[in-house]
């Protein structure tokens, strides 16, 4: 069994530096997207690998789903050649040397990290001997939300940060029109009417779930965005007849998960014993309830990111005005459609 | 042996029978993805990997299963699956560019 595991390791180990290599090398831009996600996939079971569910969930989702998406909604609409130049040998050589370099810095910081500590990091020793005063079961979910809570709202922080500057691309007026082809016939219909419930129960689920095993917010998030997606993919949401309706919805859906995080730290830095301290004794509902926005806002904020990117493609008609051009020539496309 | 361990075996086996059928189709795709020569045909050979292929690993992996959360999750995975290959192969199959001449006649989709 051990072998078969090692070989298992061995495989996905070569399997994640031969993607890497092609995505980054290869000189076709389709090519290096498939190799993306290919990457994404196999760093997701790696995780699996090393024990880590939350960190695979998130991978699968995120990076590999939600981050796909973006690059071949990007290379889809590219109306440059697909094919870019061949890199010049001086750069390829500046690239192995940075990545020989930072590996080799890697192995031996590990190497002397294991001489020096003969069992777990003091701070992880640290943190499991504090878990019988945490808010909720699940290791990960108290150290992202109740130990190292601050560091997670830097990184919520940092998420709203892109997609307000992704709300900020669009030449024209926020994210009036989208130019996506809303109308796919029934069959996308069809399948939106059936994932959406079944979506929001999961993200809804994985939330609740994450006191107890691996979930939590980004876990949901990523459901989330999703859910977001496939309501503009499929015109329920039109930006083209409700402009104000939906931009203030994306805006406001990016806004409340740092602005509740924010408002808890104030909250507990004024009237609790201090900046983000959560007592176990109520800390559970408030990390739950802490969760549901951020996760809220994490799938806003990824769906967020790929519709600004949207908004300034032309699919359907290359005019440089969106805002008056295009509602009448995605409703004259589906009007051919129907 | 006794009855336990029979069924024991049985199960095992059971297992590595479907989860090598379901590996078989899932090889039998990517081998029509790399050699078929249009579209249509790729789409169709990867939908069989994930459809029927899927639907064995997880049959294979309900013989090992304790609970009945667990394997209604996993047949939940597989329905879910099912919709989003079925869907997005139909709507694959009908972007892009129509079929050439040299197509059979019929072949619209």
């Amino acid at each position: 069994m051990n072998e078969a595991m090692t070989a298992l390791d061995v495989v996905l180990a070569l399997g994640i530096v031969t993607t890497a290599a092609l995505a980054t090398t290869s000189r076709d831009r389709v090519v290096s997207v498939m190799m993306f996600l290919s990457l994404g996939v196999l760093l997701a079971i790696t995780w699996a690998r090393l024990a880590a569910p939350d960190i695979a969930m998130a991978e699968a989702a995120i990076a590999a789903g939600v981050t796909g998406a973006l690059l071949i909604s990007a290379i889809g609409a590219l109306r440059q050649p697909a094919r870019t130049e061949r890199a010049s040998w001086i750069s390829i050589a500046g690239q192995v040397a940075v990545i020989a370099v930072a590996t080799t810095m890697l192995a031996v910081g590990l190497v002397s990290a294991n001489d020096q500590h003969t069992g777990p990091a003091p701070a992880g020793a640290g943190a499991l001997d504090a878990l019988d005063e945490a808010a909720v079961d699940h290791p990960i979910t108290v150290v992202l939300l109740q130990f190292r809570s601050y560091d997670t709202l830097l990184e919520i922080v940092v998420l709203g940060a892109v997609a307000l500057v992704a709300f900020a691309l669009p030449t024209d007026d926020a994210v009036t029109t989208l130019g996506l082809r809303s109308d796919r016939g029934e069959l996308f219909g069809g399948l939106v009417r059936v994932l959406l419930p079944v979506l929001v129960l999961l993200a809804g689920w994985l939330l609740v779930a994450g006191s107890t095993r691996p979930g939590g917010a980004f876990q949901a998030g990523a459901l989330v965005a999703g859910v977001v997606l496939l309501l503009y993919l499929d015109g329920r949401i039109d930006p083209a007849r409700s402009p104000r309706i939906s931009n203030r919805w994306l805006i406001w859906g990016v806004l409340i998960g740092p602005g509740a995080f924010i408002a808890l730290a104030g909250i507990t830095a004024t009237l609790g014993d201090g900046w983000l301290h959560i007592a176990p004794a109520w800390g559970g509902w408030v990390i739950i309830g802490l969760e549901a926005l951020l996760a809220l806002s994490i799938g806003v904020s990824l769906a967020a990111a790929f519709l600004a990117g949207r908004a300034q493609l032309p699919l359907l008609d290359p005019s440089p005005s969106f805002g008056d051009a295009e509602p009448s020539g995605r409703r004259r496309a589906t009007g051919a459609e129907r | 042996m006794s009855a336990t361990e029979i069924l024991e075996v049985l199960r095992h086996t059971g297992t590595i029978v479907l989860v090598s059928i379901g590996m078989l189709f899932y090889l039998a795709g990517s081998i029509g993805l790399l050699r078929f020569p249009d579209r249509l045909s790729r789409l169709h050979s990867l939908t069989k990997a994930d459809n029927v292929g899927l639907g064995f690993i997880v049959a294979g992996l309900l013989l090992q299963v304790g609970s009945l959360a667990v394997a209604a999750k996993l047949i939940l995975i597989w329905l879910l699956a099912l919709l989003a290959a079925a869907t997005s192969g139909s709507l694959l199959a009908r972007s892009g560019p129509p079929q050439t001449a040299a197509t059979p006649e019929g072949d619209q989709r």
